[in-house]
């Protein structure tokens, strides 16, 4: 399980690390918008230095990222294959017997390919360089101006908060049962159908059944320690802007400004 | 002094099967009390009952002079922490530091203070060098000490421990019971532990038996474990030293001090 | 014919930067026939060594001889499933492994998973049921009502209606209280003695150790440090302090007693006979 290297937490010392979790989520996000303008070559190249910039600034090894593309080959391949298919006209690049194949039907593929990548390298630097717990604080202050209109932005942080931390026992459990069942003669990889359905069976009962029980003691741990959901609390990890969070979002800006000029001039 | 007061309690679950029959029983201030029973004998039931996370039907709690009802509630649980049974279940925070913050956050401490308390306390426990280190990376024992660090951080009067250390191996069992006597000895706790360990009973200052969801018996140890036949009745186990004692009668060698193998060899040897 | 390990070695995480070795080179010879205690502190690699013992973990160097079969590393061995159905292996908290809708279908799973027909595999499981104590009128509950003792004894008896010829229990007693433990650990001095089952017994609790094991295994950082008789093993007080195992009480009261110069010999194992032997010391002063 820990091969899945795609978006875990690093605990590097980088000045992107410090970076307060608002002001990530925030740049984030103003990126992807970026990323989603036609801005064309020129706006993608853009996009692409900025992001190396900012991951050789966090201090991860670039390879560490490309890493995380691996799994977008398959798809880069199943986009290019309908991509011949749908497109009947434009520049002839190529033709095998019966089946032609058109410059835009690469341009297009790439495109999208291209868009693809740069949004997996802007979500992983940011949940690469930013804890867990801290982006589910910063999920809540940015949640908070919407507590008005009903949405409860405390109780979905410690959702998320409360689900993170439980992984590693989740999948520790699934492990157990898993071999405990095979002890009983179940074949996880083989078998016909109905057997492969039974297999699952006995792992997602008692897998549900542990859950429950884990909910139940963890309902009252919290409460015998005076959560009240309800209440008020207050955070033992305070979050506070400084400039280089503004400046972070500045430059944010800039470039969706600069994405936005070049989809509208090019 | 008495700080717990229980008076004539019964509870059932919702299903309808009684868990508890008209119990009461008192715990002084600063005492180390035992509850023993076995599993389903109602033991656990009343430590829940105490912390407010059950209902009861009929009776009354009141702890440290205050009656445990809706309006209360709050304030007692800061006067009294529980640790549970299963480390792994009670470890909300995702680092230890953030555990030991989590009831703070509860009862709206002031966040400049938290790291001066989360050091403090964790150092009371032997946690201080782990503050940065994940559930995951922690064993059975430190996980339970980082959660009597939690209770600790509240500053409460009463702890009780529900089994705290009957999913430990050894070395966190032995660890765990260190701290229990610390605190009793030198904080000045009030301490309920609930637990199968029959030698830690001995050791402690008063010992409530449970059986079937009756009070059993409720004395000092040693007026308990000497009674080998009431207990053998409801197939408790009887101490180790007990039984030496016992056996001992039986060839006709009459010993009284029986808490701990070392005095019970010194009478022997008289 | 013995479980053989030879110069086996397992590592986590192979070929991984923090891949890590539970066990090294091991050689081991467990008999058949016998009660074997595995102790050894938390990370001394016992869940490992005993995943091994029906294959669920195959070992990264070395061999391992079982119930027929010879495991060598970087080797396929056909037909490992139906060792599984030879070497019973009971987990820690076993009664996680319940999920059908009564008990009996839960008991009888294992069985027809190995190929046993549908009747059959209820006779078996009745068997199985009968032998842990679980009444017939229990039969067509389900295992989830059941209390955690009762749950716990089920999750056993689904191992044993596969009638494995050896039975691996990984800390069987954990969180049962004092007379559920003893219970279960009845039941399995009845299945060596009475059925002659192979009994291999992963535990922390020396006192079940020095009352039930004939045999004990000593593990520490991934590797044998003594494989013994147990009698032999208690008795030999320089050892224990040696290697700082945990006594049970009557090894340390003889002890203390022998210190103060009573003379009280290796045969006296048990509180009667102590006693007894503190009589006959007593008179002769």
């Amino acid at each position: 399980m820990n091969n899945l290297v795609f978006g875990k937490y690093m605990p590097l010392d980088s000045p992107i690390h410090k970076l307060d979790p608002r002001a990530k989520i925030l740049a984030m996000l103003v990126m992807l918008v970026a990323v989603f303008m036609p801005s064309g070559w020129y706006g993608y190249l853009i996009i692409g230095v900025v992001m190396i910039l900012v991951i050789r600034l966090s201090k991860l090894k670039l390879s560490f990222v490309i890493k995380a593309f691996k799994p977008m080959i398959f798809m880069m391949c199943f986009l290019f294959i309908i991509n011949i298919f749908g497109y009947t006209e434009g520049t002839l690049l190529l033709s095998v017997g019966p089946l032609k194949i058109y410059w835009e039907a690469i341009t297009h593929t790439l495109y999208i390919v291209i868009r693809l990548l740069l949004m997996i390298m802007i979500t992983t630097v940011l949940t690469v360089t930013t804890k867990p717990l801290d982006l589910t604080l910063g999920i809540e202050y940015l949640l908070k101006p919407f507590k008005k209109i009903g949405v409860p932005s405390h109780e979905i942080a410690m959702m998320i908060s409360i689900a993170l931390r439980f992984i590693p026992t989740i999948i520790e459990e699934t492990m157990r049962i898993m071999n405990s069942q095979k002890s009983r003669g179940v074949d996880f990889e083989e078998g016909k159908l109905k057997e492969k359905i039974m297999a699952i069976v006995s792992l997602i009962v008692p897998l549900f059944s542990v859950a429950f029980q884990r909910a139940d003691d963890l309902a009252n741990a919290m409460e015998a320690r005076g959560y009240n959901p309800s209440g008020t609390r207050t955070r033992y990890k305070q979050l506070k802007y400084e400039m280089r969070d503004v400046i972070l979002i500045a430059g944010a800006i800039i470039i969706l400004v600069m994405m936005i000029m070049l989809a509208i001039f090019l | 002094m008495s700080i717990v007061e229980v008076r004539n309690i019964s509870f059932a679950y919702e299903d309808n099967h009684d868990v508890l029959h008209d119990v009461s029983f008192n715990i002084e201030k600063g005492s180390y009390t035992a509850i023993v029973g076995h599993n389903g004998s109602g033991k656990s039931t009343i430590a829940k009952l105490m912390a407010g996370l059950l209902e009861f039907q009929k009776g009354t709690i009141t702890i440290d002079g205050k009656l445990l009802n809706e309006e209360n509630i709050t304030d007692i649980r800061s006067k009294l922490g529980i640790v549970f049974q299963n480390p792994d279940n009670q470890f909300i925070g995702s680092t230890v530091r953030d555990d030991i913050a989590f009831g703070l956050e509860n009862y709206s401490v002031d966040p400049s203070k938290m790291d001066e308390i989360i050091d403090k306390f964790s150092d009371v426990v032997g946690m201080r060098e782990y503050l940065d280190r994940e559930p995951s990376n922690l064993s059975g024992g430190q996980k339970q000490r980082v959660a009597i660090a939690g209770i600790l951080a509240m500053n409460p009067e009463i702890i009780i421990f529900d089994e705290a250390t009957s999913m430990l191996d050894p070395k966190g069992k032995s660890e765990i019971k260190n701290v229990i006597y610390e605190l009793h000895n030198e904080k000045k706790l009030t301490i309920i532990s609930i637990t199968h360990d029959i030698e830690e009973a001995i050791n402690s200052d008063h010992v409530i038996v449970m059986n079937q969801g009756y009070k059993y018996m409720d004395d000092t140890p040693d007026n308990i474990f000497k009674k080998t036949k009431e207990l053998r009745k409801i197939g408790l186990d009887i101490p180790f030293t007990y039984q030496v004692k016992e056996a001992l009668c039986d060839v006709g060698i009459k010993v009284d001090y029986v808490k701990d193998l070392k005095g019970l060899v010194d009478e022997i040897c008289q | 014919m013995p479980i053989e390990f030879r110069e086996l070695s397992y590592v986590y995480s192979k070929d991984m930067p923090y891949a890590y070795k539970a066990l090294k080179e091991i050689n081991l010879e467990i008999e058949e026939g016998k009660i074997n205690a595995i102790i050894g502190e938390t990370g001394s690699g016992k869940s490992t060594l005993v995943q091994h013992l029906n294959a669920l973990l195959l070992p990264s160097e070395g061999e391992l001889e079982i119930a027929g079969y010879t495991i060598r590393a970087n080797e396929k061995t056909k037909g490992l499933k139906y060792l599984r159905k030879k070497v019973g292996l009971v987990f820690q908290f076993s009664e996680y492994q319940l999920f059908e809708e009564t008990i009996l279908k839960d008991v009888s799973f294992g069985p027809k998973n190995f190929g046993v027909s549908e009747e059959e595999a209820i006779i078996k499981a009745k068997e199985a049921l009968k032998l842990v104590g679980i009444d017939e009128s229990m039969y067509e509950k389900s295992p989830l009502d059941l209390s955690g003792g009762q749950k716990r004894r089920v999750a056993i008896a689904g191992i044993l209606a596969m009638e494995p010829e050896i039975i691996v229990l990984d800390e069987p007693t954990a969180g049962l209280d004092p007379k559920g433990s003893k219970e279960m650990i009845g039941l399995f001095s009845k299945l060596n003695k009475e059925m002659h089952k192979t009994i291999i017994l992963v535990t922390h609790d020396n006192e079940v150790v020095y009352n039930y094991a004939d045999n004990v295994i000593l593990l520490s950082h991934g590797e044998i440090v003594l494989n013994k008789d147990a009698r032999e093993f208690f008795d030999d007080k320089e050892l224990l302090d040696r290697l700082h195992i945990l006594k049970p009480q009557i090894v340390e009261l003889k002890e203390l007693l022998n210190a103060k110069g009573y003379k009280i010999g290796n045969e006296v194992r048990d509180i009667k006979a102590l006693a007894k032997a503190i009589k006959e010391i007593k008179k002769h002063e």
